[in-house]
């Protein structure tokens, strides 16, 4: 049986921004729903009044402390893509791993309070509670993963001051997950 | 080409295959490949059908009204609005993209679309949610039906179908602004590469506020009412103004790159088309009006009134073209002129719908209740008929020759004509039903008609598109160009394949129309 061949164009370089503009595409999207789950949170607890919460009560240490963290990780991040465009490998991997570090100590915290506050699924602020405040976590999980894959693809040498699109991209989802996160800082933790 | 194929071309020419052979049969050539022609076809094949499928389940909406209640029974208004859903993420949406994921790459003359494997993961994803939407329907779920478990598979597929589409959305924008090669600013893309960079962001953002609201249907409604009323103050806003208006703003682009390529002319004042597109595109961005409470608004009804605005600019100013370049008519031109005709009349219904709303109590309490619907219907028929001028239009790089003017003409008007009778009658239905109960009978007549005349003409379409494959199948390689392109789709050899591209780009771009600049120095 004869099988045809199949003619693919030349195998081009990554075309210069690429993926940092389709990264910031795609997470416009992400931050609009999270955007609009803490819509639909605000809604309900205004429409709610007093019996909001009223069987829990959320701490502020663990939010304060996981908004310090975040905001500490942009600088990291940062750190990662200022030391890319400098050809600064070994920086640029440091600071990768504090980021991911900080990301990790967010979701930890996350599960903590989770834990503390001890809100139900059955409750009236159960589901939106776990679909705002997870919605996040699931964002900072895969803004981790994408750090981290970046990260290897560093390690293999694929990304330097000629190409630093890809490490350039995961900091802007990684610091989309943390302006989105100061919003929920406000809108759920402190404004309760 | 398979996105996994890794033959080099100096290999291919002379025969040759790396490592083993690519032993891929036809059909998983055809799922497994990345080649944005191909993507585009068959996104535009998939949502062509389903068209018809959505169109069709609005005629059984009207039959049923004309034969009071005997053809649904307890299913009419679970059918009713799932039909609206499945017209706009099942039929016109993807379409446009298909015509987007063909036609921008060549117009910003790239030979691939950026992200390619997630464009295949984008229309197979589509392609199965868009299977579960229907036999949702079928098992009356849907969008607000009766059954629990099938209502909750209705409302997952939607978000499904919503995130894929975004997801396809997010190639072509960054198509659009990282694959143009130098001399070719935004300033020059064309229109409708720029209506579709325009549109993918809107779409990006609605679709993401509304697969929230499916998150939390899923998630807190434990009934199949309760997601009925998740999708009624939660999703329902997608389907009226302004929100609807984004599936029209690629419709702004085709009519702009149609006008130019029948007058042979550069339109002139360039960026005041782009403004004007822009423009639409920001006046249909609708996530900030979900609630019930945005609607009955100062702003609310200022946007629904403005809309009409950057259309009628659009007209004008491609009117002036016309007068000015002695236009040759051709399908497309007509068409697409013809579709922003019909979506003033959206935009008009959407207009009352504001007074309405806003002139509650007062001399404008119209009470019409369904004018939403008809709004949506007005919007759809106005993209398809839209969509019918692209693909003849631009048939030569899609199905590989020029189609049938006729076939391709009697379809646009088909479809135009039952549009503005299924969305008329829906608009004064109240008012007819209110003062004459029989004249139930008469509505549902007109509805019915109107439905029909739409599936004959998107049947029509896609019988002119597949003569045109057939014709372009049946010839000798692939057909010459047409010579009186003015933008660069029309330098490659049709049908467009990416792995047969072999035009150079012109050395220097320096104008929106780079092949007409060669020919006038020619």
């Amino acid at each position: 049986m004869t099988s045809p061949t199949i003619v693919v164009p030349h195998h081009t370089a990554p075309r210069r921004r690429e993926l940092l503009i389709g990264t910031a595409l795609a997470t416009s999207g992400v931050v609009m729903l999270l955007l609009t789950l803490v819509g639909a949170y605000v809604g309900a607890r205004n429409a709610a009044g007093a019996d909001w919460l009223a069987a829990n009560a959320i701490p502020l240490t663990q939010p304060n402390m996981q908004m310090f963290g975040l905001a500490l990780s942009v600088v990291t991040m940062q750190w990662a893509v200022y030391s890319i465009n400098n050809d600064d490998r070994t920086n640029t991997y440091v600071a990768l791993g504090a980021t991911l570090l900080l990301g990790a100590a967010f979701v930890n915290q996350t599960i903590f309070l989770w834990k503390f506050v001890g809100i139900t699924g059955d409750q009236l602020e159960g589901p939106l509670f776990y679909t705002v405040t997870g919605g996040h976590v699931a964002m900072v999980l895969a803004a981790m993963l994408y750090v981290l894959f970046v990260a290897f693809r560093a390690l293999g040498g694929q990304y330097s001051s000629r190409n630093p699109d890809g490490i350039a991209a995961a900091a802007v989802l990684w610091d989309a997950a943390v302006a989105v996160y100061a919003v929920i800082w406000v809108a759920v933790y402190i404004m309760k | 080409m398979a996105v996994t194929d890794t033959t080099l071309p100096e290999q291919a020419a002379a025969g040759e295959a790396v490592g083993s052979p690519a032993t891929a049969g036809e059909f998983e050539e055809l799922v497994g490949t990345g080649d944005h022609t191909s993507l585009g076809r068959l996104f535009l094949g998939f949502s062509l059908l389903l068209l018809t499928v959505g169109l069709a389940i609005r005629l059984l909406v009207g039959l049923d009204l004309a034969t009071d209640n005997g053809v649904l029974g307890s299913y009419v208004s679970m059918v009713d609005v799932s039909s609206l859903v499945a017209l706009v993420l099942l039929g016109v949406l993807p379409a446009l993209i298909g015509l987007a994921l063909i036609i921008v790459p060549l117009q910003v003359g790239s030979p691939s679309v950026a992200f390619p494997r997630a464009a295949a993961l984008s229309l197979w994803t589509w392609a199965i949610s868009a299977g579960l939407f229907i036999a949702s329907i079928a098992l009356d779920g849907g969008v607000a039906g009766g059954d629990y478990d099938a209502a909750s598979l209705g409302n997952i597929s939607m978000g499904v179908m919503m995130a894929s589409l975004g997801l396809a959305s997010v190639c072509i924008a960054t198509t659009v602004i990282t694959h143009r090669p130098a001399g070719l600013t935004l300033a020059r893309v064309p229109l409708f590469s720029w209506s579709m960079l325009v549109a993918a962001p809107i779409w990006i953002a609605t679709f993401a506020a509304a697969t929230a609201h499916v998150v939390l249907g899923h998630v807190a409604a434990d009934s199949a009412p309760g997601l009925a009323d998740n999708f009624a103050n939660g999703l329902a806003w997608m389907l009226r103004g302004p929100a609807v208006y984004m599936l029209a703003i690629p419709v702004l682009g085709i009519a702009g790159d149609a006008v130019a390529h029948a007058t042979h002319r550069a339109l002139r004042n360039y960026g005041v088309f782009q403004g004007l597109i822009a423009a639409f595109g920001v006046l249909s961005f609708g996530a900030w009006a979900q609630g019930p409470r945005s609607v009955n608004t100062f702003v609310w009804a200022l946007w629904a009134l403005a809309a009409a605005l950057p259309v009628l600019g659009m007209l004008g100013g491609l009117a002036e073209s016309m007068r000015y370049g002695r236009p040759a008519a051709s399908p497309g031109m007509v068409g697409s002129l013809l579709a922003l005709v019909v979506l003033l009349g959206g935009i008009l219904v959407g207009a009352l719908m504001a007074l309405d709303t806003a002139g509650s109590g007062t001399l404008f309490d119209f009470g019409a209740v369904l004018l939403g619907p008809a709004q949506s219907v007005f919007v759809v028929a106005a993209v398809i008929v839209g969509l019918v001028a692209g693909q003849a239009h631009w048939s030569g790089q899609v199905w590989g020759a020029v189609a049938k003017s006729r076939t391709v003409a009697g379809a646009g008007t088909l479809v135009a004509l039952g549009g503005v009778l299924l969305a008329g009658i829906m608009a004064v239905d109240v008012f007819l039903i209110a003062n004459d109960t029989d004249a139930a009978v008469f509505v549902g007549i007109v509805a019915t008609v109107g439905a029909l005349l739409m599936v004959l003409g998107v049947l029509g379409a896609l019988a002119a598109s597949l003569s045109a494959a057939r014709a372009s199948f049946e010839g000798d390689g692939p057909a010459e160009v047409d010579t009186d392109g003015m933008t660069l789709e029309w330098q490659v050899p049709w049908p467009a394949v990416a792995a047969q591209r072999t035009a150079e780009l012109p050395a220097e771009i320096t104008s929106p129309y780079p092949l007409l600049e060669d020919e006038e120095e020619a």
